[in-house]
């Protein structure tokens, strides 16, 4: 003990030296030698490990003696508990993060003792949303196993961000002014920030609904960013039906005879669409252009469109499972089509395979001898390219080196992306089912990928802490958003394919920029890692869940939690809205599926005045369920609503552990 | 991330070897409370093993330098390496927003009005040809020069084999045509590469052998060039 004490007191002294070595100060070198009676010239290596400039400088080192950390903390407690009801809820969001940063002071400086006494005795009291992490922390008992500990690191370069109102902060202020507790003092100087709001104090059920995250809340400047959330003006779509229907031009005054085809069409689309004013400048980030091909699609979607069910909460939509067999051991992930054609499984021995859903065979591309007789200029080349003898059910993708974490198809279902544990990115042609891409950036697992719904982008979610924009034709990312503090687990595109959601270990969920690569909304409430993230169809809203079995729907006009949907006993993997966006499905691991009303829920959302400080009231509870579907012991997967709003399920099933 | 709890309830610890126990313990001391019966043996394994693997390490460097026993510093070394190869830990958060600066400064880049798959260039895609097919007998070719263009030599055997391959279409939306040219190739003991002749030449005739083919895509037919028309372009 006394040997490191001895080293400590050196350590600032070797730590200024290697200062005065790095800028060349070999005056001052030579003087500090001298006067700090340092007579042996000891070996760099030695002193690099103790005296790292960056640990001696780090906010930790302190030399407070260990009895009064305990002492300081009760003190805290008791003023906490004894200020009036209104303030006490915000103030006690403080000692959580004191806790925190007092043990750790405590194991830095070799007080191990002390720490875990300290741990014992307040850690309990805590809020049970930070006893995971608690346990975490109370694993690490000494420096040495706070090297590279991605929890401790968080903490000790991130301050904790805690949001209280004006009053409740002076009185803070003038109480610490009062105590003079220099420990307690330096602790909330270097490691806390206030970040101030006007308004009333909050009541601890607002406080517990935004809390949760490793490094508290999010500050008001972090979601000042105006969020462009509409979806913007669809072309007008009789100018590009027109060439396909007949030679006339279509437009918005209906010629005197209009005729029979066109007439059915009119209706959809003569509907002055106003260009939403939350919609993005349609230039605003590069689009591919629409392909003829793509645009006889769009007509094709349209006319489904208008022969769907509107689901509410008299029409429930019936469910089509299904069901993988012999799945629970290698089955990762599912994703359908966007027409409900064909289902792309990945799997843990590192194989993708893909069914088709719709009497249509999946072929293949004829030969090149074959190809060569097609005359490009038929109605029907992209059928008679592909050759039929080869139709098959299902076919398999081999080229992963890992687990397959996620799939993701192309809007136009002619390629499909997978990612994987082995950190590169696959890109697989639907036509002759080999793999064109591999594209590497990520050092580490991959944990989610999707494909932009206009095609060309696709986004990557990974264990290095980061998410990534690609483009097809880039071998690079366009863009690195940076700034989770652990692992991103999962991502989704906004419907105008301008942001990104993330969300991740850290318990918040981001909104990126494809433009910038910031982050403009960061929304903090969760209590456990988020498995699964869906944007509303009208692009307004974001609806986010995870292990802690809450739904949660923010609001990203100001990135407000809007409501908290509960229900769910276990960890929900899958969120889906429905195709005119009235309802929310969402599936968990529980073997249950149930539907939100979603319309009721804005409906009273927007009927709130909000403005970007006023936080509105958080919606808990379960009374916007409306129907609960439970199979017997078929986890589900994924969901899919078919362009005619029935949802279908995949879920997994294995009859060895029942 | 996605730890898809394998319920099954502990077993109660009799007939289980003293390791698998203090295995036990430990999960229970981390909150782990359901596990399958195979994950407690797995463990086990990694535990020897790791254990060993670092032992062995310290002793080959207390051998190094000629010690009887294995020390502490030994093993703190042994223990150093083994965490920067088996366990790294992703960049620190500075170094990644550092990368995340620098990476999005540039503005997105426009969409390239070319239709059809939009890849990247060839050299990072897998749509080069993987393979050689071996000449019939081994014959060994002379190199003869041929006055058809800037590539030389076309063997001439009596017996001409040629294949194709699949290639991916440019989208036929955009009506253009696809044409697959036959390639003709140098055969020479050692050179490998192909090289790719207008069409031209295949039409007079000459009996070739094929030796390997070259997968790429022509855009434009008229184009004497048969590489892709955007490696000019390429970043």
């Amino acid at each position: 003990m006394s040997i490191h004490t001895i080293n400590h007191d050196k350590s600032q002294l070797f730590a200024v030296l290697q200062v005065l070595k790095k800028y060349n100060l070999k005056g001052t070198e030579e003087l500090l030698k001298k006067e700090a009676n340092i007579a042996v010239d000891i070996d760099d290596d030695k002193i690099q490990q103790d005296s790292d400039v960056s640990s001696v400088l780090t906010g930790y080192k302190s030399d407070g003696d260990p009895e009064t950390y305990e002492n300081s903390y009760l003190e805290l407690k008791q003023f906490v508990e004894g200020s009036l009801d209104i303030y006490k809820h915000e103030l006690g969001m403080i000692l959580y993060p004191v806790l925190v940063h007092m043990y750790l002071e405590l194991v830095y400086n070799w007080h191990t003792e002390k720490a875990i006494a300290l741990m014992k005795k307040f850690g309990p009291e805590q809020d049970s949303y930070y006893q995971d992490d608690l346990k975490k922390l109370a694993h690490v008992t000494k420096r040495d196993h706070m090297n590279g500990n991605e929890l401790t690191d968080t903490f000790k370069s991130n301050q904790f961000i805690i949001r209280m109102s004006r009053d409740t902060l002076s009185l803070l202020k003038r109480h610490l002014h009062d105590k003079k507790e220099s420990v307690l003092l330096n602790i909330i100087q270097e490691h806390l920030y206030f970040d101030m709001y006007e308004g009333v104090a909050r009541n601890k059920n607002q406080i517990d609904a935004t809390s949760g995250a490793v490094v508290g809340e999010a500050t008001r400047q972090d979601n000042k960013t105006k969020v462009y959330y509409g979806i913007p003006k669809v072309p007008d779509i009789q100018t590009l039906a027109a060439p396909v229907e007949d030679e006339e031009e279509g437009t918005e005054d209906a010629p005197d005879k209009p005729k029979k085809k066109k007439a059915k069409k009119d209706p959809l689309f003569s509907k002055k669409t106003k260009s939403d004013p939350n919609a993005p400048p349609v230039d605003r980030i590069p689009i591919p252009d629409l392909k003829d091909n793509d645009k006889v699609e769009k007509v094709k979607a349209f006319r489904e469109a208008s022969k769907r069910v509107t689901l509410g909460p008299e029409t429930l939509p019936s469910v089509c499972a299904y069901t993988l067999l012999n799945a629970n051991h290698t089955v990762t992930c599912a994703e359908v089509t966007e027409d409900s054609s064909m289902l792309a499984v990945g799997f843990s021995d590192s194989i993708v395979k893909v069914w088709t859903l719709v009497p249509q065979k999946l072929k293949a591309m004829k030969s090149a001898e074959q190809l060569q007789d097609i005359s490009t200029d038929a109605e029907d080349v992209l059928v008679r390219m592909m050759d039929e003898r080869s139709g098959e059910t299902s076919r398999s993708l081999f080229g992963h080196n890992g687990t397959v974490y996620s799939v993701s198809f192309s809007p136009d279902r002619t390629l499909l992306l997978s990612c994987s544990e082995d950190a590169s990115i696959r890109l697989w042609s639907l036509q002759i089912w080999t793999c064109l891409v591999v594209y590497k950036g990520h050092m580490f697992p991959i944990w989610d990928i999707k494909f932009s719904p206009l095609g060309y982008y696709f986004a990557t979610a990974s264990h290095d802490r980061t998410a990534r924009l690609w483009a097809t034709d880039h071998y690079q990312p366009l863009r690195v958003f940076a700034g989770h503090f652990s692992d991103v687990d999962c991502i989704q595109f906004h419907p105008n394919s301008n942001y990104v959601a993330t969300g991740s270990s850290d318990r918040r969920v981001c909104l990126w920029d494809c433009t910038t690569g910031n982050h403009v909304r960061i929304m903090t409430g969760h209590k456990s890692p988020i498995h699964t993230l869906a944007f509303s169809i009208c692009g307004r809203f974001l609806a986010s869940a995870g292990s802690d079995c809450k739904i949660l729907i923010w609001d990203l006009a100001h990135g407000h939690l809007v409501a908290e949907l509960s229900g769910h006993e276990k960890s929900i993997h899958s969120l889906i809205f429905s195709r005119c966006g009235n309802l929310l499905a969402s599936s968990s691991l529980d073997c249950t599926l149930k539907l939100w009303d979603f319309t009721k829920l804005a409906e009273d959302t927007n009927s709130e005045d909000v403005n970007i400080s006023h936080n509105p009231d958080v919606k808990t509870g379960d009374s916007y369920m409306l129907r609960s579907f439970a199979t017997k012991a078929s986890p589900i997967i994924a969901l899919h609503f078919t362009r005619r709003n029935l949802l279908l399920a995949i879920n997994m099933y294995d009859g060895v552990n029942v | 991330m996605a730890e898809k709890e394998k319920a099954k309830s502990a077993q109660p610890p009799k007939n289980i070897p003293k390791d698998g126990q203090v295995i036990m313990a430990i999960m229970k001391e981390m909150g782990i409370t359901e596990y399958e019966p195979k994950t407690i043996i797995q463990l086990t394994e990694f535990v020897y093993r790791y254990a060993t693997s670092v032992l062995e390490e310290a002793r080959t460097f207390a051998n190094n330098c000629k010690k009887k026993f294995i020390d502490v510093e030994d093993v703190r070394l042994a223990l150093q390496l083994a965490n920067e190869s088996c366990f790294t830990a992703p960049p620190p958060r500075e170094v990644l927003l550092e990368c995340a600066r620098n990476k999005n400064n540039s503005p997105l880049p426009l969409v390239k009005p070319i239709c059809g798959l939009r890849l990247p260039p060839d050299r990072h895609c897998l749509s080069a040809c993987n393979y050689v097919l071996k000449s019939s007998a081994g014959k060994k070719s002379n190199k003869v020069n041929s006055s058809l263009g800037p590539t030389p030599g076309i063997k001439i055997v009596t017996k001409p084999t040629v294949s194709y391959i699949k290639r991916t279409t440019a989208s036929p939306g955009n009506k253009q045509t696809v044409t697959i040219p036959k390639p003709v190739t140098n055969i020479t003991s050692q050179h490998q590469k192909t090289i790719l002749k207008p069409k031209i030449q295949i039409q007079q005739n000459v009996q070739v052998v094929t030796s390997s083919l070259n997968s790429v895509i022509p855009m434009d037919i008229d184009s004497n060039s048969l590489k892709r028309k955007r490696e000019d372009e390429e970043m």
